[in-house]
């Protein structure tokens, strides 16, 4: 647990932050929150020769509404978008999402930009992002992108995020006001990564029928993946029990899980399957109830 | 028996060490750093099994900060080997500090850097290359067994390095005849403990005075500082031994480590001290593990469920195996565990393997036996469709048949099965909970109800190894406070708090003025190491007899002073009176003056000062076998009835704990507060044992599950609702009456879970031979049992 030598750089402003990547390009490593990185500095398993401290720059954490969007600044902590009233009220499986991350002393010190960037396999957030298209603001050199979350993860640990790029901004489009979303997290003990996961954000009409569906599972592979197959089987249909059967069959047709020690690959499959059924499910549930009430 | 026990025995008195464990004041080897002290780290094998063909160490020489590095054979040349194995090795092996000519597990140190900071050495181990011969990994006991398989050990000529052997006449008479025989092969997992501290050391060698200090995260002080003086050749009177505070042991930190030996070396070498503290990774690959035995085991029974009789063929993984420990033995001595069993045989095997050396750890070889029985005895009932605490009950030792001789050899001490089962059952709601079951099928939730009976033999005693004895020097100091030295170290086990309980009980001083010295070889009596639960059986009662001789000297000094006879003396509110006349009274103060300033006050031949020392000896040991192989070498028997509530979510394979109900028996509690957080913990490593924990290798004898994210331990939330009673059957052993209580509770969940969840998942037939009980293992026995013909 003792990290090879490196030099901790702080800037003042992304912009300095910017420059700082800029000059060391692979070298460098932005530090987010520190609760995967620091770790794996510890097992040199990461060896940067540059650390460039953001994860305290105050105009990257905010979390506010704009135009039917909720945005997140990169450095806002798991603990503020866990306890947010406007996340609660607004896009709940968003909080809940943030609540299961490690335990307490991660989530007040790791951010949701750390998170999304590391792209563990099994990350919490990232089901919630594909599930409802969030799209992720990032500035390099060239200036502003947006990357929308089903292009961000190319593989495990890996993003289309340049090497002199900065992840600033996660924008979360507001879901309608009828539709209902649920996250539903499967673990080996509380506060572990997934075993697999899926956020469901769906909205029911008077007849019963779901009008939109939004999915996005982990574990199912080295990335997470935005379920679009099950989407489009179960959008504008009645989601009678053979359907779901069938969404549960259809999700695990594509899924190439990561045998590791919290399952094999055709565990993962079948668990996988168990917990996106449920979360469709509760989300159905849950949106009747809205549209009832 | 009459248990002479008087406040504050007893109590739930706040424990003395509470407050500066939670304020962060204790003191770990890690707080020390003594001026000059550099720091160590070792190149570890990157393979499971190699010859080492050479290892170049130029280039981490020439390292910034580095002040030296040796391998393996450059130490081998100037240390005598590691005193290794018992009298039941086959063929004992040498082992050195580090690995000379060969690697025997994934992760065993072979050459050590010494530099200014532990950065500089981590920096410099990277440098040293390694090459290696590789050779066959051995993982797997059964192929190991096999003649041809790679050997571990070569001068050993085998990788079957011990064998046990017990059987009693017309063993097989009894299987041929019997009406039923249940036979399984069922295996219990590699684990480990996981102590919140792992390893640390710091040796300091003072060439000025020519003596040598050693602080280590040990449980072990006495046997350490021999261990010292002999391989390094060293006079044991220069060598001192501190435990500071220790963050746990669980067994693990009784043992002598390979990395614990050499430091000494390197300090008297360098002429610096030399600290080394373990990393998690490091203590998950080098830490004693336990458990990892296979059982291929049967069990005779009438069609009422009467049992008569068991044979086992045990096949233990000792991993490489330097040394082969008391687990194969215990558990093959225990396997008739809480029944009334007198026909048995057992053939027990040790085997080497290219995984980390096999050690000690929290009921090691009694959760091994009584895991296994346990789960034999729920397929009994099973098959012979007899409810779980019934055949249980139709088969326990009766209370009155104690102290009870089993079919071994083993004297336990005293029990009340029967109450702690009823009791359970009783406290658990068993018949509703029967009720309920159906209920719940109904609704497609599938509850199990697990039933399980340990029982953990506990204070060990053998020959060279861990004695039967313990001992408390007591002195009560000119200002009326008084000090305990104490011939057992703590790892957590609260002895500052009970020590002082019994003396103060004892002596009247009062229990704020009595400070416990422990761990610290210079001013303690030697003494073998807190572990197998042996502080309540021999340290406490040697506490008591010390305070019982200083009583008896205090009584003798007031009675001359008083002119009435002892025994018609009480001690109470800081003064002596007669009984009777309580207005003829003397201060203790008085007494103290008198023992170290008045001497000439003193009755005839009695030496002056207040300072005696009480040893107690386990009156229940029979060391060496009988002429059938039978012998009992553990001194108490605690047990635990349990009764465990389980929902099984047969899509996922997730168990959920819905209740944990348990009585437990330790006898006589000093602090029941204590007792009760030993078992909370127990309990809870236990469940951590049966669900989530395992060391897994591959393969090629890498662990793959070497760090937290993958060996998972249960935290808070996985804490299930506890109900935990005890009833007290004291142990006629002992001046206390009381028994070990730090095991117990670990040795339940395994087998009651298991129970459980087989209970659980009935409708389908289920049958659980393998832990831990992950969602993917659950799984699979669904579906295994769902291809092939449900019965029951």
């Amino acid at each position: 647990m003792y990290p090879a030598s490196f030099e901790y750089l702080k800037p003042q402003s992304i912009e300095e932050a910017m420059a700082l990547l800029t000059e060391h390009g692979e070298d460098a490593k932005l530090l987010a929150g520190g609760q995967s990185l620091v770790p794996m500095m510890k097992l040199r398993m990461a060896r940067p020769k540059y650390l460039i401290d953001i994860h305290r720059l105050a105009d990257l954490n905010y979390i506010r509404e704009e135009a039917g969007q909720i945005r997140c600044g990169a450095m806002t902590r798991h603990i503020e978008i866990e306890e947010s009233v406007l996340i609660r009220a607004q896009l709940p499986m968003l909080a809940v999402a943030a609540s299961e991350i490690g335990d307490v002393q991660v989530r007040n010190r790791g951010t949701i930009g750390g998170g999304l960037v590391e792209a563990d396999p099994c990350g919490d957030y990232a089901p919630v992002a594909l599930a409802i298209n969030a799209q992720f603001k990032c500035v390099g050199p060239k200036g502003e992108r947006l990357i929308p979350a089903a292009e961000f993860f190319s593989f495990a640990y890996t993003t289309t995020l340049g090497a002199d790029e900065i992840l600033t901004e996660i924008i979360f489009p507001l879901p309608a006001q009828d539709s209902a979303g649920v996250y539903l997290k499967l673990e080996r003990v509380a506060g572990d990564f997934a075993i697999v996961s899926a956020a469901v954000q769906c909205a029911v009409d008077k007849n019963g029928v779901c009008s939109a569906i939004g999915i996005g599972s982990a574990g199912g592979g080295t990335v997470p993946q935005k379920a679009l197959a099950v989407e489009a089987l179960l959008r504008g249909q009645k989601i009678s029990p053979e359907l779901l059967a069938k969404a549960g069959e259809l999700i695990q047709v594509d899924a190439e899980p990561i045998e590791d020690m919290r399952g094999s690959a055709a565990y993962k499959k079948k668990a996988l399957s168990a917990i996106l059924r449920r979360a469709i499910s509760e989300a159905l549930r849950q949106a009747e109830a809205k549209r009832v009430s | 028996m009459d248990f002479p026990i008087n406040p504050p025995i007893g109590e739930r008195v706040r424990r003395k060490e509470t407050e500066r464990f939670v304020s962060g004041t204790g003191r770990y080897v890690d707080d020390l750093l003594p001026a000059g002290t550099l720091h160590v780290s070792f190149v570890r094998s990157s393979c499971a099994h190699a010859r080492i063909k050479s290892i170049d160490v130029t280039a981490a020489r020439a390292m910034p900060g580095v002040r030296a590095v040796y391998t393996g054979a450059d130490i081998a040349a100037h240390v005598k080997p590691l005193r290794v194995g018992g009298s039941s090795v086959l063929r004992p092996v040498k082992l050195y500090p580090l690995a000379v000519d060969k690697v025997r597990y994934f992760g065993e140190p072979l050459a050590v850097v010494v530099a200014d900071n532990r950065y500089l050495a981590e920096d410099a181990i990277d440098m040293v290359a390694v090459d290696y011969e590789m050779l066959p990994a051995v993982v797997d006991p059964e192929k190991a067994m096999e003649p041809g398989a790679a050997l571990v050990h070569e001068e050993a000529g085998s990788n079957i390095v011990y064998k046990f052997h017990f059987a009693t006449d017309g063993i097989d008479k009894v299987f041929q005849d019997a009406e039923v025989v249940i036979k399984e092969r069922i295996r219990s997992h590699r684990i480990t403990a996981c102590p919140i501290e792992p390893r640390a050391y710091l040796a300091h060698y003072n060439k000025d005075e020519d003596t040598l200090t050693m602080w280590s995260a040990t449980a072990n002080p006495h046997s350490l500082r021999g261990r010292i003086a002999e391989i390094i050749d060293f006079p044991e009177g220069k060598i001192r031994v501190i435990a500071p505070d220790v963050g746990g042991s669980f067994g693990v930190k009784i043992q002598t480590y390979q990395e614990e030996l050499l430091l000494p070396y390197l300090s008297r070498e360098l002429g610096r001290p030399i600290k080394w503290c373990e990393t998690r990774i490091e203590h998950m690959r080098n830490g004693r593990h336990g458990r990892d035995q296979i059982h291929y085991v049967e069990m005779a029974l009438k069609k009422d469920g009467t049992m008569l009789g068991i044979r086992d063929k045990i096949i233990a993984d000792m991993g490489s195996t330097y040394t082969v420990d008391h687990s194969i033995q215990a558990a093959a001595l225990y396997m008739t565990g809480v029944y009334q069993i007198q026909n048995y045989s057992v053939d027990a095997l040790g085997i080497a393997t290219t995984k980390t050396t096999h050690g000690s750890l929290r009921g090691i070889g009694k959760a091994d036996a009584s895991y296994i029985l346990e789960r034999l005895v729920d397929i009994a009932a099973r098959q012979l469709k007899i409810d779980p605490i019934e055949l249980r009950l139709k088969n326990f030792i009766p209370a009155e048949a104690f102290p009870y001789r089993n079919v071994t050899g083993a004297l336990y001490d005293s029990g009340q099965y029967h109450l702690a089962m009823r009791r359970t059952a009783e406290m658990a709601g068993y018949d509703r909970l029967r009720q309920e079951q159906i209920e719940l099928r109904k609704q497609g939730i599938y509850r199990g109800i697990g039933v399980a009976f340990v029982m953990e033999p506990t204070s060990s005693s053998r020959i060279h190894a861990t004695g039967g004895y313990a001992s408390c020097r007591l002195r009560i100091d000119p200002s009326g406070a008084a000090t305990v030295f104490s011939s057992m170290g703590e790892q957590g086990q609260g002895h500052e708090t009970t020590i002082a309980q019994i003396v103060a009980s004892q002596t009247g001083i009062p229990f704020d003025k009595i400070t416990v010295i422990h761990g610290d070889t210079l001013p303690t009596p030697y003494g073998f190491g807190t572990g197998s639960s042996r502080s309540s059986v021999v340290l406490m009662p040697s506490a008591w007899v010390a305070g019982k001789l200083m009583r008896d000297k205090m009584l003798g000094i007031a009675a001359r002073q008083l002119k009435v006879l002892p025994e018609n003396l009480q001690i109470d509110g800081g003064k002596v009176f007669a009984k009777d006349h309580p207005e003829q009274s003397i201060a203790v103060m008085e007494i103290i003056r008198t023992a170290y300033g008045a001497i000439h006050l003193l009755p005839e031949n009695m030496e002056p000062g207040l300072e005696v020392t009480g040893y107690f000896i386990n009156p229940n040991i029979d060391y060496t076998p009988d002429d059938k192989g039978r012998m009992n070498t553990f001194s108490s028997y605690p047990y635990a009835a349990v009764i465990a509530v389980v929902d099984v979510d047969i899509e996922t394979g997730m168990i959920k704990i819905v209740r944990y109900s348990t009585v437990h028996d330790c006898g006589n509690m000093i602090n029941p507060q204590i007792v009760d957080t030993q078992q909370q913990g127990s309990i809870m490593q236990g469940i951590g044992a049966a669900l989530y924990e395992e060391l897994r290798y591959d393969e090629d004898g890498q662990l793959i599950s070497s760090s937290f994210m993958d060996y998972r331990l249960p935290c808070a939330e996985e804490v299930p609702e506890l109900q935990l009673e005890h009833i007290i059957t004291p142990n006629p052993f002992t001046p206390l009456g009381a028994k070990g209580a730090g095991e117990t509770g670990m040795l339940g969940p395994p087998p009651a879970l298991c129970s459980a969840v087989e209970d659980a998942l009935s409708p389908f037939g289920v049958k659980v031979r393998e832990t831990p009980l992950t969602p993917d293992r659950v799984l699979n026995l669904i579906e295994k049992a769902q291809a092939t013909p449900a019965h029951g």
